[in-house]
């Protein structure tokens, strides 16, 4: 296979809100495991760790996790996960 | 008197050389004093791999070989999936007793995958001379050419049953280490040979069955399938595997969890019946239409699609445990020591099943034997009448008693 360089937390200058995969991790980590974080990481091929508070996501990344979290989660789970992820 | 004696020492401190020493300290009070002779090492990539190296090699000196690679997502234990927000670190020592020799050969995996595995094989059997052939291999390598590595390992020892797994990390990004004598390597195998008066074996294991699709491989590279009965592997790939990886099919991307109950199989004839070589589609590139894969596929050779369940991924655990157990001929008691690869995209898939599982059927069928888990991005194993084989999707165990 073909492999490809580490995706660190993308950003976008003057984004307006910062922070929400920050947010989504540490809301994932209350919520489940620490494990659910390492599983998200795996299917969506972002260091979502990385992402600190002043972090600036892109959508597309944003969307990445967004597709993953089916896979990790119940869809009840995930809608919850999603809400936190898309708050302002 | 026990052929070896071996010890776990696991830890989540964030911490890496705290988390090191602690996972040592731990290890080192279950030998009974014995000085180790390897240190089978592991961590999360939270942890640097130098940094953890540097600890390892500070805290064993310069007596005891450390051989391992980094897991994906945790280490795995009789406690479960051992996972922490920074990360893991397990070590297993293991001290041989009378009659019973442990050695270690490692090398860079250089363009022909195939002298490296020979090479390393062969560094082996110098360091065990007179010992004849290696009792079975413990295999690490990093994620590319294990096909190759056990063809030129078996040019060495034809006979040697070689277990392992493939070195990861969490976002298959390359970040992957294998820990070697050297030090860690992105692009490396490692190996612990068990020789002399002991019995060391084991089982590869993956629970899935034909669904009744299959396919001819009409054009591939390696790792990556162009296509299937003239149509692009794509296109085909998401018929098989049904509408969930219909984005991806247009678009292109991961398809990992989707395809982790979904792989792909080439049938192979072992002495107890089929044994399907289990391959997992990782990424789908468009416009190309062509599907990364973890394992080889040739021109010309049939792929099956497969398909399993959540549950069968967790049965799996007894299922492995019961075939090495009888494998070896060890009974439960006799069991020294343990290693269990599972396959990082199953664990993944599995998720919280899986802690439960390994606490469910671990304690029942090896209690108190030392296990250290490893999820890892392909698993290496001994399948009887087909030889050694890598494959995905799978879980490997490693029996030493």
């Amino acid at each position: 296979m073909v492999l490809k360089r580490p995706d660190g937390p993308a950003t976008v200058e003057g984004s307006d809100a910062p922070g929400r995969v920050h947010r989504l991790v540490g809301y994932l980590e209350e919520q489940h495991t620490p494990f659910v974080i390492s599983r998200l990481i795996m299917m969506c091929g972002v260091q979502v760790r990385k992402c600190t508070p002043l972090t600036s996501e892109d959508e597309t990344t944003l969307r990445r996790i967004e597709a993953a979290l089916p896979t990790i989660l119940t869809p009840e789970q995930t809608a919850a996960a999603i809400e936190v992820l898309r708050r302002r | 008197m026990s052929a070896i004696t071996a010890s776990i020492g696991t830890s989540l401190n964030p911490d890496t050389r705290e988390a090191v020493h602690d996972a040592l300290e731990r290890a080192r009070a279950g030998l009974a004093g014995k000085a180790p002779a390897v240190a089978v090492v592991t961590t999360t990539v939270d942890h640097p791999a130098k940094t953890s190296f540097a600890a390892f090699r500070e805290g064993l000196g310069s007596n005891v070989a450390i051989h391992g690679a980094t897991t994906s997502l945790g280490v795995l234990g009789h406690g479960g999936v051992i996972a922490g927000p920074d990360g893991s670190v397990g070590v297993m020592l293991l001290a041989a007793d009378e009659g019973a020799h442990l050695f270690t050969a490692s090398g860079a995996i250089g363009a022909n995958a195939r002298d490296s595995g020979r090479d390393a094989a062969r560094q082996l059997s110098v360091r065990a001379k007179g010992l004849g052939d290696p009792r079975a291999i413990l295999l690490h390598a990093s994620p590319g050419k294990e096909e190759e590595l056990l063809v030129g390992i078996a040019e060495v020892f034809p006979h040697a049953p070689v277990f392992g797994g493939s070195a990861a990390d969490h976002a298959i990004a390359g970040e992957w280490s294998v820990f070697t004598e050297e030090g860690p390597q992105g692009n490396a195998l490692s190996m612990v040979g068990f020789f002399g008066d002991l019995r060391a074996g084991g089982a590869l294991v993956a629970p899935f069955e034909p669904s009744g699709s299959e396919g001819r491989v009409t054009a591939a590279d390696d790792r990556v399938l162009a296509s299937v009965d003239g149509r692009p592997a794509a296109d085909v790939l998401g018929e098989w595997v049904g509408g969930a990886i219909d984005f991806q099919v247009r678009e292109g991307g991961n398809v990992l969890a989707q395809t982790a109950l979904r792989p792909l199989g080439k049938r192979r004839r072992g002495s107890d019946g089929d044994h399907f070589v289990t391959i997992h589609p990782a990424q789908i590139k468009r416009p190309a239409g062509t599907v990364d894969l973890f394992a080889r596929t040739e021109t010309g050779e049939t792929l099956c699609a497969m398909r399993g369940t959540r549950e069968g991924l967790i049965e799996a655990i007894p299922r492995v445990v019961a075939d090495a157990l009888a494998t070896t001929g060890l009974k439960k008691d006799e069991v020294r020591a343990a290693i269990l690869i599972y396959c990082a995209g199953c664990a993944g898939s599995v998720g919280a099943l899986l802690d439960e599982g390994l606490k469910r059927h671990l304690g029942a069928q090896l209690p108190g034997t030392p296990l250290l888990g490893f999820c890892t991005f392909g698993e290496q194993g001994h399948v009887p009448g087909l030889g050694n084989v890598h494959q995905d999707l799978s879980l490997s165990l490693l029996l030493v008693g």
